[in-house]
């Protein structure tokens, strides 16, 4: 009981800021695009004790195969959906989201005193925020600090963390084709553990390990199509453009930019962070998805750039001794580190002197976050969706065009109108569908051919686009309308 | 600088600047600049839109005057062939400050440092237009490299740098922003040169004030910088997946990777790329601007951090041999520099002759109305302002002028999103001239309006008068 207790303490501030997370993202409502044909996969692959990889649910590309090795991702979300509906949902977004913030803090707190790392780990998870998206995507984003995390601690000797890297990556890989993220911070940091002459053959052998079982195994995306699935956006859909950094989010993306770059600057960095950061920086500058992954990315070493410096700063106010020895700046920083260190602990003396009271805070915070499942929303929210014309789909039939954000949607509350698109992109891609979509959208030369190409009979489109007009031009009739919509049919 | 530096630099940029004339004029907004700059000539600066029918009388900033000036002194000298001498001398004056900045922070070895500023001249490429613009990023070059220079007279030299450049180009305003912060920090840090920081620092304030705009000069770079025009390419977000964008990151995973590994880089490497890292960020147009920025120090710090790796890899290695490095003797220095200019000036005598107008709608021109009524693509109105100038244009790269209404009301037409005729009428809009790919050209003809001229890239197309008539 007194270890676990302990072990509480000493990962209070991790614990602590994950309840909080945890408690945040609870409380918002399942929004995104594709989370309807996730769990409409998932419920599938339940029903039928199968993996899907075949086309089910379109009338553009059935029964053709594709494979996003996502599987257990989507069993996952339906499991959880199926246990408790949206809150249940809810409840596993929640945990994925604190499981991130419990190790983004954790590396935070690596070399940072907490009045630092909480602040830098709190404007990361704030970063992340977007890609709170109820996904498999949200395992990357739970996942990759977590490996992060084990590989600091491996080097920093622990070899149990280092065991703990291979089976994280290898279930991973069942969860999201971002897991080609986790194996490349593997061989990373091997790299950089060969390159610093320091023990290298637990790197080495984790690493091989790794890429060989999810090599070797069937259920996941090939390694190959994995990382063309992490580098390779898909222009013209938002998570997969550049960032606009005159955004929110993008603004407090420029803003790790700017604040590690000057840190660097002005501090100096560590090789390895140049390994990791650079290829995540390229990541985060390809597709807006991947902009979390680069804040958690550089926390711990931003964190520990700016510890340094206060640490040389206080070693200098210190004594002017230590001011004319500032050349020798690595035993200015750990004077300074150790200065700040002890002035934590003196602040920590309360805790010293009533050792279960960190670890009796974690717990009431849990029992607080635990608490605010009761706010989870009993319903997604579905008003950037065509819910007003879910009567008429159903009551008509024929080839529907849809918009590309509604097909998840449509296969999840209409399965029986198959989609002529949808958020699962790869089917679309190759048979020519994605860019006839876009043709007869856009009204570009041969839309017409498009629509008749496909025998389109129905397209549920927003009321702005070109081709509402083009139809309504052609004498095709509402068949429904609303906020945000029109459900267009063409003349008999 | 040494005799050495400048010869090399001059060799440098010669060769980049003849490269870059063998290209011919064409810019699209050339044109309009050229057209302003003639009626600023003839009657003074102008203040208020001439050349459209959309937004006749509206404001139009005057930001530019100086730099449209020299395209059109150019122009008036030696027809296309001088405006291609202007570009070439202007690319060739950043090529120039680009690769003395890196040979000045590395002397010692002017290969490494020539090939580090090659990333740099790559991306300054895409400036290389015949615009004020281009002018822009040669005072940035200007800028960053008299901030490497040692003692007072380069900062001095700021000071009028940065007023001229305010008349020439918006741009002004992050090079008097960046000469603001070096100032502030040699201020308190650098105390020695106090009396140059000081001048560096009026001349940065000044440049806000002594334009024919006033204070109103600082309208542009605001606008740009918060509410950039995302449709127009260059405005867009840069994008890793194109050449321009891989080239931009690579430039900056090289910085951060650097930084990382080397010491610690000076105050002014800071000042600088930072904030143009995160201007950058903004729009593919700022991305040059990074790598001149950064070449500097990547020229000084990049070997260095390669030699902190290697020597965490391999140990450290013996020091290589430093080699008497002397001067060149002053004659082949000149000899050098003088060769630079040589075939600089050797790739403008034989440069084309005629602009490229492959993009523009030429074979419209003889069927183009006068008067207003004309609906023409974006990237055609300030060719059209130059070639057609008895039809007045609905919209043209000067953008300030139209934004808001028209601009919103363009792009509904071009889209030919629901409501376009009613925008069509209400504007009075008569004549279409878009490209045949554009959904209003597709829908237009599927309606069966009158086309007047086509080809592969155009069509021209009568607004049916029931339409064009315009509401009650």
């Amino acid at each position: 009981m007194s270890r676990a207790l302990a072990l509480l303490s000493r990962n209070a501030w991790p614990l602590g800021f994950s309840a909080a997370a945890f408690t945040i993202a609870v409380g918002l409502p399942a929004a995104d695009s594709d989370m309807w044909w996730h769990l409409a996969s998932g419920k599938w692959m339940v029903e039928h004790r199968d993996r899907l990889g075949v086309d089910i649910f379109s009338s553009t590309a059935t029964g053709e195969p594709y494979a996003l090795g996502e599987w257990l991702g989507e069993v996952a979300l339906y499991l959880a959906y199926a246990a408790g509906s949206w809150i249940g949902v809810a409840v596993l977004r929640a945990t994925l989201v604190a499981v991130a913030a419990f190790a983004v803090a954790r590396s935070a707190l690596r070399h940072a005193p907490p009045v630092l790392a909480v602040p830098l780990a709190s404007l990361a998870i704030v970063l992340s925020k977007p890609t709170w998206t109820d996904r498999p995507q949200l395992f990357t984003l739970a996942l990759f600090p977590v490996l992060l995390e084990l590989c600091l601690a491996a080097r920093s000797g622990s070899r149990a963390a280092l065991v703990a890297a291979v089976p994280v990556v290898v279930v991973w890989s069942d969860l999201h084709a971002g897991y080609a993220l986790g194996i490349a911070l593997l061989w990373i940091f091997a790299v950089d553990a060969l390159l610093e002459h320091r023990p290298a053959t637990g790197w080495l052998v984790a690493a091989a390990l790794t890429t060989f079982l999810v090599s070797a195994h069937p259920g996941p995306l090939s390694l190959i199509s994995a990382a063309g699935h992490v580098a390779a956006a898909t222009r013209g859909i938002a998570e997969e453009s550049p960032v606009d950094v005159l955004t929110p989010f993008g603004a407090l993306f420029a803003l790790f930019v700017g604040a590690a770059l000057a840190a660097f600057l002005i501090r100096g960095g560590t090789v390895l962070g140049a390994f990791v950061l650079v290829p995540m920086l390229w990541l985060a500058l390809s597709a807006q998805r991947h902009v979390p992954l680069f804040g958690f990315a550089v926390v711990p070493f931003l964190s520990e750039v700016i510890t340094k410096a206060q640490a040389a700063a206080t070693s200098r106010s210190g004594a002017s001794e230590a001011r004319a020895a500032a050349a020798t700046s690595d035993r200015e920083h750990e004077q300074g580190r150790s200065r700040i260190l002890d002035l934590a602990e003196r602040s920590d003396g309360s805790a010293r002197s009533w050792p279960h009271m960190r670890s009796m805070l974690v717990i009431a915070l849990w029992i607080g976050a635990i608490a605010s499942i009761a706010t989870a929303p009993r319903s997604p929210d579905t008003r950037v969706f065509p819910v007003g014309a879910r009567d008429a789909l159903k009551a008509s039939s024929g080839v529907l065009l849809n918009e590309y954000d509604w097909g998840g949607y449509l296969i999840w509350t209409v399965p029986e109108r198959p989609v002529f698109v949808d958020g699962r992109l790869y089917p679309y891609v190759a048979n020519g569908v994605l860019a006839a979509y876009q043709t007869a959208v856009h009204v570009l030369p041969g839309w017409r051919s498009a629509i008749d190409r496909w025998n389109v009979t129905q397209a549920l489109i927003r009321p702005d686009r070109a081709l509402a007009q083009a139809l309504r031009d052609d004498g095709w009739s509402v068949r429904s309308e609303g906020e945000g919509y029109v459900l267009l049919e063409r003349p008999r | 600088m040494t005799r050495t530096t400048v010869a090399l630099a001059m060799l440098v940029a010669g060769v980049w600047a003849a490269a870059s004339a063998t290209f011919p004029v064409g810019d699209s907004d050339l044109y309009w600049h050229l057209a302003t700059a003639r009626e600023t000539l003839a009657h003074g600066l102008m203040r208020s839109d001439i050349f459209s029918w959309s937004a006749a009388g509206a404001p139009v900033t005057t930001d530019q005057w100086l730099g449209e000036n020299l395209l059109y002194a150019g122009y008036s000298a030696a027809g296309w062939l001088g405006v291609l001498a202007v570009r070439t001398l202007a690319v060739g004056i950043i090529v120039f400050c680009i690769a003395a900045a890196a040979l000045a922070r590395r002397p010692t070895a002017a290969v490494a440092s020539i090939a580090i500023s090659v990333p740099a001249i790559l991306l300054s490429r895409f400036l290389w237009t015949e615009r004020p613009e281009l002018m822009g990023a040669a005072f940035f070059a200007l800028l960053v490299l008299l901030l490497q220079l040692p003692g007072d007279a380069p900062l001095i030299a700021l000071a009028p740098l940065l007023v001229v450049w305010a008349n020439v180009h918006g741009s002004f305003a992050l090079g008097s922003a960046l000469a603001i912060l070096v100032a502030v920090y040699g201020l308190v840090a650098d105390r020695p040169r106090r009396r140059g920081y000081l001048v560096a620092a009026a001349g940065a304030i000044l440049s806000f004030v002594l334009t024919p705009a006033g204070v109103g000069t600082a309208v542009t770079p605001s606008i740009h910088l918060m509410d950039p025009p995302r449709q127009i390419q260059e405005w867009s977000l840069p994008d890793p997946a194109t050449p321009a964008g891989a080239l931009w990151v690579i430039v900056l995973g090289l910085v951060v990777a650097t930084a990382s590994v080397s010491v610690r880089a000076r105050a002014v490497d800071a000042i600088l790329i930072v904030p143009t890292a995160l201007l950058s960020l903004l729009a593919v147009r700022h991305t040059p601007l990074l790598a001149i920025a950064a070449t500097p120090y990547l020229a000084e710090h990049l070997p260095l951090a390669a030699r902190a790796v290697a020597d965490i890899a391999f140990g450290p290695i013996a020091a290589a041999r430093r080699r008497d490095r002397r001067s060149a003797p002053g004659w082949m220095s000149a000899a050098v520099g003088i060769g630079g200019l040589v075939i600089a000036a050797a790739a403008v005598v034989a440069a084309p002759r005629e602009p490229d107008e492959s993009g523009f709608p030429v074979g419209a021109l003889a069927s183009l109305p006068a008067g207003p009524g004309l609906f023409a693509q974006y990237d055609w109105g300030g060719w059209l302002i130059w070639r057609a100038p008895a039809t007045p244009v609905f919209i043209d790269g000067r953008l300030v002028p139209y934004r808001g209404d028209v601009l919103r009301d363009y792009q509904q037409v071009l889209e030919a999103r629901p409501g376009w005729r009613d925008v069509v009428a209400r504007r009075g809009v008569k004549w279409l001239l878009v490209r045949p790919s554009d959904p209003v050209g597709v829908r237009a003809t599927e309606l069966g309006w009158r086309v007047l001229a086509h080809d592969r890239s155009f069509v021209l197309i009568a607004v049916p008068n029931s339409l064009s008539e315009g509401p009650p």
